[in-house]
């Protein structure tokens, strides 16, 4: 009795302990995320200052900036390429890039990515003990990645905001008004130049790919060269020249070839590898970060994207004269792809005009595209590719070169000469341009060199090169040479779009609302 | 003593009583009804029936009249007659006022309630097979939305209840059995003995921080005591589209083309022109859909005895979808038992789940393969490229459109497939500890494993982007779920006098653990080698954690005087993992009255009315929809870059997602006024509620500034949502004298949307519909959430002349579509946009009428939509898509000879823009259909009881047999497409959702 009494009392005491212990536990509220690293335990050591840096580099490979969508943002734009269809591919190009187009926002995206990643770095990293070269060597890089990102970001959008803090430093971030121009321009300078202190001449093989004194230096001459600032960027660029540390490939088209990556003349490239990673995407694993601007470069049939053409004028500008053998500039093969048997031997090599798989433009289109031309740079049909899109769509391991001695040189010389305003030739200035021209076997130029032909000659060298949009820009040419050209866009939307101010691309419509502060680019 | 039994059996003698015999049973399902009362009209002499339902009474002449009642079942009168021998069928009184409805954590009758809850048992969730048993909800309940998305086999079934409430896809919370969950859709329909829906804050409290979407509270079948039954149900369906689209032919496609090159001055495509081949007009989407069956076999073994009971049951559901490579299975098995000895009460429940899951993704794309490009090349594999060889022209050069697919080669050659397995269940103790006092501890948990498995196959059909892929591609990802719940409740239930009073006390604790890891590979050496670790590219592996936990603590007081006055208060207090410290615990308080009007000593003498009672409530619920980790910064791993002259990619780490570390629960405010009454003897019932719903602190996302490198949209509780609506139920319950019963059901609601604030946060654009970047839908203050934003058409631009006037930022010409200029500025940009309608349906209804006529029963179910506008992106594919076929309307484009047409003049350089979103796309959503229709027929029990069986019906049923609508897309209840995030902004845009089928059924139901 006594017994059954006290299992009747036990048996629910002992449920309800157990029921209320099991369940009372307030630790159940304290969860951790076991999927990430929290910022609060990072920038303690020499290895998180590299993680962090390499972390800065990234944007340049995300499939919105320089692995596919910068390029309609300038080789799209300029004189050169005729981009089909009406697309937000072609939209800037057509002076159409509103504030609501994808490419309006997409690099401007990864730019501040870049730059508010530099901002991290260059606020922590002093902080960190670790070896004093390895350290600089990364503020270094990180002045470089911020004032490289604010000098796309002026020149493609003016009016942009300058941000020098990590966000979480400033008070309110959606307070940040856009900055005047000249003050971004300012930090560019200052930043280059801090980095060309604080940059090594070179590194070593396990580092190649990242920011050097030369690079510093070069985009602090261009930089003072698209401000005018033609005496600095003389002294600038001969540093470069002076330096000893890069020359002319003998070959013009070892600038182009996955096999001559990083070679004597690169001075900054960008890093391209085919190994699987594609599609779209930017700091997520494995995706987003495979070159993939081939297509859009490729010809008609060997792409499946809209593609794009060359303006004739360029072949024109190319076939107006001749190597001293009388021969096609190799440059012209090495650029464009258009219907002709000619042959140019340069470098050991017989250059011919011919896409993937060797094909001539007749084996290619038979009677169709009579009179089109179409690109040939980049696609490292030297290499061996066979299609823009043989294996998927970002197949192309051949890196991006941005700046090269050759367009230190023409910079150079352009500086001497004082561009359009001065347009007074000096030895020094034909010197520089004819060391280019020596390269390809093209008379060399004698103190009657013009302007014009400095710029025609920068259009046979870096054509596609991502740089012919910027020049037209800084040399005040927009309108006369795209704009008043419809023809130069006649596959997409042509140019009736343009308006005073659209030179420049509209501010996102993401930055207006969320920042009552912003405005509106003049022209739209 | 002695005396008066002798004066009684002289009584007895005196009316020349005799004896009358007889069985009570159940009219549904034939059982026995032991201890139903059998009494003699207007007298007090009555006997009560046996275990196995048998009576004897002495009545006193053929005059007499018997009255037979069993709790929950309608009485009887029956006249005797001569009859020695009277079998009796009672009939389950299903709006019974002695009805027991299951709320949370317990249960009421319906008399007591003070809240709206609405319930449906299993005679109604059993009538039709489906594949997710949240469709048997569909125009059940007033108040609550129940939308397939799309009619796939498998579909999910996206629920709203009284409106939505919230910026994001949260449903509502569901409770199977005790356990708190996500869904309902793992569960077999067979299997459910109730569903409640919780609809107002009074009831759904309890809840608290989860509840604001509304409470889904299921409760499985156990068995019962008494002896041993088996039930089988088999049957099968044959399922057929109900509407083809009308997609150009091959000649039709060419003439389209060709007149939109002419106009637009553009040579004509060869394949449409000089190389037209008229040999060839395939049409995929005929050859894509198909008549496909549907079987379903249940089993459920159930019974037991004075101490325990049990009920076991097993189904299987095989479905073919009607799109062609699209099938479903589902089996569940299913343990209930109950152990009860004293004071002392154990039960159990188990739910064991597989589905196999294999969707057709690519059948909205049936129109990638052109018309004259044939399905098959001569071999009969599938192909997308007609060009003959040796032919030098290129796909586009060709065709003239890039990218030219085979949706269904592409189906037919991608495996995929979802498999799922899960478990859902508890085990509940509880004791008396004095009476009325009771303790309970309940267990609950809830695990899934699933593998979701895509492997596309090398392929080449053409060179274009979607005609091949250059590399065979495994995705496959594994992932685990196991949610734990501990919950201790004290119910204390005692009734004093006129007092009654049933209160509870209760505290719990759920935590949810998910981890996946997923796998993806290419580059496989044969494309039946389908593991990753054969695969020479294994790129990505996207894995994931999470860990959640939720501790609550929760009370509720039921008091009631004298059967008049109700009062219902309850609170409960939750902490939530997802949120800050500081920020981490919530209240959510309700309180309801109640007053029985009829029962009111004024009310007696009034017939006209009766069980009416008013009832209000007011309370507090929240919404938790957050991701866990939200507030978490986090660094990004993925920020690599290559580096060396090897190019080795290396790990770089970023800071890409910014956090609100403020954000908390969403909080609803619910207003709530019923009034239920019967009529006609309880013959006439009606139910009606008004319900204000305020949602307040709605969390709506922000996208910051691109300059602070966060691409991430940040949450903040800065939105507001208003909801308001009425409820309307009315049930009658009919019979004639030669036994034909009847009732008849009809629920409407009416509901308004509005979002009332959004903050900061700039209006939400969505509801995509188009590859190409055009959206429809704008979710602004003021206005429905999703509303459909756009331009107005008024007409055709007749000449050039009419089209230059018009001032359209375009430049559209004679033939193109005319925008209303609504701001009457004189010209026709962005700022002639306007509201032109609303996804959502103002009046959702049913109607539900059941009939039975000796061993017939009739079901025909309807329900239907109103209001709303659904976005028929088809017309855009079909009329402006360049990139495919077109409709065969398209041919009746204006033209100068053909001016009296609606459809604008055919071009694919488009310089009108006449593709913008306009109201040329919107068409009414509204419908009403016959949801399932159905007959069946019992076997007299006497009959099948010579062969064993104590139950027999067979029936034939129809899903979908008609519906009426005046939408031209496959079926008007389209669902949510799926290219944005948050889906809710894209409801009502059909993107050729996957087509609802009719189906004709036929099953057979056996019991032993």
């Amino acid at each position: 009795m006594k017994f059954n009494n006290l299992k009747k009392v036990l048996a629910p005491t002992i449920l309800l302990v157990v029921g209320v212990m099991a369940s009372c536990n307030e630790d159940i509220l304290d969860q951790s995320n076991p999927n990430a690293l929290t910022p609060s335990t990072f920038w303690r050591s020499a290895d998180d200052a590299n993680k962090a840096i390499l972390g800065a580099y990234s944007p340049f490979t995300h499939i919105w900036n320089y692995s596919r969508f910068e390029i309609f943002l300038s080789d799209y734009r300029d004189d050169v390429v005729n981009g089909f269809a009406t697309s937000e591919r072609t939209a800037i190009g057509n002076f159409n890039g509103v504030s609501i187009t994808n490419g309006t926002f997409w690099v401007w995206s990864t730019n501040y990515q870049a730059i508010t990643r530099a901002n991290e770095i260059l606020f922590n990293v002093p902080n960190i003990q670790m070896e004093e070269a390895a350290k600089n060597a990364i503020l270094g890089e990180a002045r470089f990645l911020r004032a490289y990102n604010y000098f796309q970001l002026v020149n493609n959008w003016l009016n942009v905001p300058l941000i020098t803090l990590p966000i979480g430093e400033i008070k309110d971030p959606e307070a940040i008004t856009q900055a005047d121009p000249e003050q971004v321009w300012a930090q560019i300078v200052l930043d280059f130049q801090e980095a060309q202190k604080l940059l090594p001449k070179t590194w070593d093989n396990a580092n190649v790919g990242r920011a050097t004194w030369g690079a510093a230096t070069a985009y602090l001459g261009k930089t003072y060269l698209y401000r005018k600032n033609f005496a600095s960027a003389k002294t600038e660029f001969k540093k470069i020249m002076d330096s000893g540390l890069y020359s002319l490939t003998k070959d013009y088209g070892d600038n182009f070839t996955e096999d001559k990556e990083n070679n004597s003349e690169s001075i900054f490239e960008i890093q391209l590898k085919a190994d699987g990673n594609q599609g779209w995407g930017g700091d997520a694993a494995g995706v987003g970060k495979g070159a993939a601007f081939h297509p859009d470069l490729a010809p008609a049939g060997f792409t499946g994207q809209d593609g794009m053409r060359i303006n004739s004028w360029v072949l024109d500008l190319f076939l107006d004269e001749k190597t001293i053998d009388n021969q096609v500039d190799p440059r012209a093969f090495e650029t464009l792809f258009w219907d002709t048997d000619q042959k140019t031997t340069h470098a050991g090599r017989v250059l011919t005009s011919h896409t993937y798989l060797n094909k001539s433009f007749k084996e290619a289109y038979g009677d169709k595209n009579v009179g089109r031309i179409f690109a040939s740079k980049h696609l490292d049909t030297r290499k061996g590719y066979q299609a823009s899109q043989t294996n998927g769509w970002h197949q192309s391991g051949n890196n991006l070169r941005l700046m090269r001695y050759a367009d230190v040189l023409l910079m150079y010389a352009e500086a001497e000469m004082g561009s359009w305003a001065g347009n007074v030739a000096t030895q020094a200035a034909v010197d520089a341009v004819n060391l280019v021209r020596k390269r390809v076997n093209m008379k060399p130029f004698d103190l009657n060199m013009t302007m014009q032909d400095l710029a025609d000659e920068r259009v046979k060298e870096l054509t596609l090169e991502r740089t012919r949009y910027f020049d037209l820009l800084r040399w005040g040419m927009v309108k006369s040479r795209i704009a008043d050209h419809p023809e130069f866009k006649s596959e997409s939307g042509g140019t009736k779009s343009y308006k005073p101010g659209r030179e420049y691309v509209d501010i996102p419509q993401n930055e207006i609302d969320g920042n009552p502060n912003f405005k509106h680019n003049p022209g739209y | 003593m002695f005396l008066l039994a002798f004066l009684m059996t002289t009584l007895h003698l005196h009316a020349q009583q005799r004896k009358v015999t007889g069985r009570v049973t159940s009219a549904s399902d034939s059982g026995a009804l032991p201890s139903a009362n059998v009494t003699l009209a207007g007298t007090t002499t009555g006997v009560v029936t046996d275990m196995d339902g048998n009576y004897s009474i002495m009545v006193s002449g053929s005059n007499d009249t018997l009255v037979i009642s069993y709790i929950s079942f309608i009485p009887q009168k029956i006249s005797v007659g001569n009859r020695s021998n009277i079998d009796i069928q009672l009939v389950e009184d299903q709006k019974s006022l002695q009805e027991v409805v299951v709320v949370g954590y317990g249960s009421q009758k319906k008399s007591d309630m003070t809240g709206a809850v609405a319930s449906i048992g299993s005679e109604e969730l059993s009538k039709f097979v489906t594949s997710n048993a949240a469709s048997a909800i569909q125009g059940r309940v007033a108040g609550v939305n129940v939308t397939a998305n799309g009619g796939g086999p498998g579909a999910a079934q996206l629920v709203t209840i009284r409106g939505t409430g919230t910026l994001s896809d949260s449903g509502p919370l569901y409770v199977i059995d005790g356990m708190l969950t996500g869904g309902m859709g793992s569960l077999n329909p067979q299997d459910i003995e109730s569903i409640s829906v919780l609809k107002d804050a009074s009831a759904s409290a309890i809840y608290g921080s989860r509840a604001a979407n509304g409470v889904v509270i299921i409760t499985t079948k156990k068995g019962k005591s008494g002896h041993l039954n088996i039930d089988v149900d088999l049957s099968t369906a044959m399922q057929s589209p109900t509407k083809y689209l009308d997609w150009a032919n091959a000649r039709q496609y060419a003439d389209i083309v060709n007149r939109a090159r002419d106009n637009d001055g553009n040579p004509r495509f060869p394949a449409n022109d000089s190389e037209f081949n008229p040999a060839i007009s395939s049409d995929i989407q005929r050859e894509s859909l198909r008549n496909a069956p549907m079987s379903n076999a249940g089993l459920r073994i159930s019974g037991g005895s004075e101490y325990g009971t049990y009920s076991v049951s097993l189904n299987y559901l095989d479905q073919k979808g009607i799109v062609k490579e699209s099938d479903f299975k589902r089996i569940n098995a299913r343990v209930n038992s109950a152990f009860s000895k004293g004071k002392f009460k154990l039960q159990q429940t188990m739910g064991l789940t597989r589905t196999v899951n294999n969707p057709n993704n690519y059948f909205n794309r049936e129109r990638d393969l052109l018309p004259t490009i044939a399905i098959r090349d001569a071999s009969g594999n599938f192909t997308a490229n007609n060009i003959p060889a040796g032919s030098s022209y290129s796909l586009a050069g060709y065709y003239g459109v890039g990218n030219i697919g085979n949706s269904l080669g592409l189906a037919t050659l991608e495996d995929r497939t979802v498999t799922s397995n899960g478990l859902i269940g508890n085990i509940d103790a509880s004791y008396e500890l004095v009476k009325g006092l009771t303790y309970k501890l309940n267990f609950g948990a809830e695990y899934s494993a699933d593998n979701n498995y895509r492997f596309t196959p090398k392929y080449f059909y053409n060179g274009s982007q979607v005609g091949n892929t250059p590399y065979a591609e495994l995705a496959e990802t594994n992932s685990n779920l196991l949610s734990k719940l501990i919950e201790n409740t004290l119910n204390y239930n005692r009734k004093f006098d006129r007092h009654s009073l049933d209160i509870l006390l209760g505290q719990s604790s759920q935590t949810t653990q998910f981890r996946s890891l997923g796998v993806i590979a290419r580059n496989f050496p044969s494309n039946e080698i389908r593991v990753a670790s054969a695969a020479a590219d294994r790129s990505q592996m996207p894995s994931n954690e999470s860990v959640t936990g939720l501790l609550s603590y929760f009370g509720r007081v039921n008091y009631t005087y004298d059967d008049r006055y109700l009062v219902t208060a309850t609170l409960r207090r939750d902490g939530s993992s997802l949120f800050r410290e500081d920020l981490r615990w919530g209240v959510f308080p309700s309180a309801a009255l109640g007053w029985n009007i009829s029962n009111e000593p004024f009310m007696r003498d009034f017939k006209g009315f009766s069980n009416m009672k008013l009832r209000a409530s007011y309370g507090e619920i929240g919404s938790n929809n957050v991701v866990p980790y939200a507030i978490n910064p986090e660094l990004n791993l993925n920020s690599d870059y290559i580096i060396g002259t090897d190019q080795t990619r290396l790990q770089g780490y970023s800071i890409t997602k910014g956090v609100n570390p403020n954000i908390k629960w969403e909080t609803t405010r619910t207003t709530d006024i019923g009034l239920e009454f019967n009529m006609l003897n309880n013959k006439l019932q009606f139910t009606m509620d008004y319900f204000i719903k305020n949602s307040d602190d709605v969390l709506v996302s922000l996208n910051l500034p691109l300059y602070t490198g966060f691409g991430n949209p940040v949450p903040f509780n800065s939105a507001s949502i208003k909801n308001k609506g009425f409820e309307f139920l009315t049930t009658y319950y009919g019979s004639a004298n030669n036994g034909f019963t009847y009732d008849i059901s009809g629920n409407f609601s009416i509901l308004s949307n509005e979002v009332t604030a959004l903050g900061r946060a700039t209006p939400i654009i969505g509801g995509s519909f188009t590859s190409n970047g055009l959206n429809s839908t704008k979710t602004d203050v003021g206005q429905p959430i999703g509303s459909f934003y756009g331009y107005t058409v008024d007409g055709i631009y007749q000449t050039n002349d009419e089209a230059t006037a018009a001032n359209d930022a375009n430049s559209p010409k004679a033939g193109d579509l005319k925008f209303k200029d609504m701001n009457g500025d004189g010209k026709i940009d962005v700022a002639d946009q306007s509201y032109i309608g609303n996804p959502t349906p103002n009046f959702i209804y049913g109607l539900n009428v059941n009939a039975g006529y000796k061993g017939f029963d009739f079901t025909l179910f309807f329900n239907g939509v109103a209001g709303n506008k659904n976005l028929n992106a088809n017309k855009y594919r079909g009329y402006f898509d360049t990139e495919g076929n077109y409709l065969a309307d398209a041919l009746n484009a204006w033209t100068p000879d053909n001016t009296d047409t609606n459809i604008p003049r055919n071009t694919q350089t488009d310089p009108g823009f006449n593709r913008r979103f306009s109201d040329f796309y919107l068409e009414s959503g509204a419908y009403f259909r016959l949801r399932n229709a159905q007959i069946g027929y019992t076997f007299p029990k006497n009959i099948i009881e010579k062969v064993g069986m104590n139950r027999l019906r067979l029936y034939l049923s129809s899903q979908n047999l008609f519906t009426i609508t005046g939408y031209t897309g496959y079926y008007p209840e389209v669902g949510r497409n799926t290219r944005s995030a948050t889906r809710l902004f894209s409801a009502g845009v059909d993107e050729s959702s996957y087509p609802t089928a009719r189906n004709f059924q036929i099953g057979i139901q056996v019991g032993f």
